[in-house]
């Protein structure tokens, strides 16, 4: 089975009313796949060292103040421990809201449809179609301690025709399953669109790029389709090469760049103007 | 799933995401959790130094009196102008955290308000292309 495909087991939980009708309503079509809220794991992590190193510098504070102006002491331990109630408030927070222990939070799926996707949120189900959506912004961000690798973060922000926002991050669900599903769904609906609108001769911004009939550019730079042989990520920067050579410009940080899969496709096809989409 | 441009291998013959088959962006430094800690740090030490006195613990110093501190069982003898250069370089240590902070709050706030832009034009330009949604 490819990730494409409908991925359903024997495991797999019952779909909702709600979600069907929903799904109805907004002619979402088939199911496609079933994905499992995030488990907050990294986020729990956090706030919970967070919290612990506040409270033993709260401890030390507490242990080493006898000593000294009481005035000063006194501010200090409100300091300290307020912190140190605050974070640990906000890690019991997140704990009570967590898969871990909550059985609400457990059964808050993503269901990708066909046309779109619903998301099961506290507030009920959230559809959402691809064709409404009009930029996602990708960041993908390996998070490491001391050179500890401690796990990759990813994080969307979807912009919608009608002004509305979306950001998806772990907590939603399995982003790293989802979020290039998600760029790849938005490219399979605006790809053709897109290539009929540049080949009438009009421009497409994306981010600090500017697409034309001609060629792809940025701050006035400018290289024709034709020149251009590969296009590459690397460390976060997406830049482009001609000739057997990469370019100074334009090159720019992938996570600044909307719609990637779009343009990566668009520059794929243009650089082709004979290859026909579909 | 079919795509009309062969779909998106992790790696194509024309573009590469990266060689980790990941579109890997910084990696990041916990900054968000450095950046408390620092906040708790300064915000005691602001607390803490008081400089238009100079004090040997809670009292305050005359310019001829000196200060006894301890520290892990071993006592020296300070001046006031040592106490002094103490609280000082506390001082400046805090007043530094302090404007470094601020600093990174208005880079911050610059690039979001730059992205915010960036991301407005990149809509209304798809929007052009796209038309209403379906439903």
């Amino acid at each position: 089975m490819t990730r494409y495909e409908a991925d359903f087991d024997e495991g797999t939980p019952a779909v909702p009313g709600e979600v069907t009708q929903a799904a109805y309503e907004r002619r979402l079509g088939e199911l496609r796949q079933i994905l499992a809220p995030g488990r907050r794991s990294r986020l729990l992590f956090g706030w919970g060292v967070l919290a612990g190193i506040s409270l033993l510098l709260s401890l030390m504070v507490t242990a080493a103040g006898s000593s000294n102006d009481a005035q000063v002491v006194i501010t200090l331990l409100a300091v300290f421990w307020g912190i140190t109630v605050v974070l640990l408030g906000i890690f019991g927070w997140q704990l009570a809201r967590s898969p871990l222990v909550s059985a609400k939070a457990r059964s808050l799926h993503m269901y990708r449809f066909e046309h779109g996707f619903v998301q099961m949120t506290v507030r009920g189900a959230q559809v959402y179609r691809w064709d409404a959506i009009r930029t996602v912004y990708q960041s993908v961000e390996k998070i490491r301690a001391k050179g500890l690798p401690l796990g990759t973060r990813h994080e969307y922000s979807v912009l919608f025709a009608d002004g509305s926002r979306l950001n998806l991050t772990d907590v939603a669900t399995d982003m790293e399953n989802f979020g290039p599903v998600l760029l790849q769904e938005v490219a399979r609906v605006q790809l053709p669109k897109a290539l009929a609108y540049l080949r009438s001769g009009n421009p497409i911004v994306l981010g600090r790029l500017t697409l034309t009939k001609s060629g792809i550019g940025s701050g006035g730079d400018e290289i024709a389709w034709s020149w251009i042989d590969r296009v590459e990520i690397v460390d976060g920067v997406l830049r482009f090469s001609a000739g057997g050579s990469w370019l100074a410009s334009p090159k720019t940080p992938a996570r600044a760049v909307p719609n990637l899969y779009t343009l990566l496709a668009i520059v794929e096809q243009m650089r082709r103007p004979s290859t026909q989409v579909g | 799933m079919a795509l009309g441009w062969g779909g998106f291998d992790r790696v194509s013959e024309f573009w590469t995401l990266d060689t980790n088959g990941d579109i890997v962006l910084i990696e990041q430094k916990n900054a968000i959790g450095a950046g408390i800690l620092a906040l708790m740090f300064l915000g005691g030490g602001l607390f803490a130094f008081d400089t238009s006195t100079v004090k040997c613990g809670s009292e305050a110093m005359a310019p001829t009196d000196t200060c006894q501190e301890t520290k892990k069982g071993v006592s020296r003898t300070l001046t006031y102008q040592e106490v002094k250069d103490s609280q000082v370089r506390w001082k400046v240590i805090s007043l530094g955290l302090g404007v470094a902070s601020v600093g990174g709050v208005g880079w911050y706030l610059v690039q979001a308000g730059r992205r915010r832009r960036e991301e407005q034009e990149s809509a209304a330009s798809v929007g052009l292309f796209m038309g209403p949604p379906t439903t």
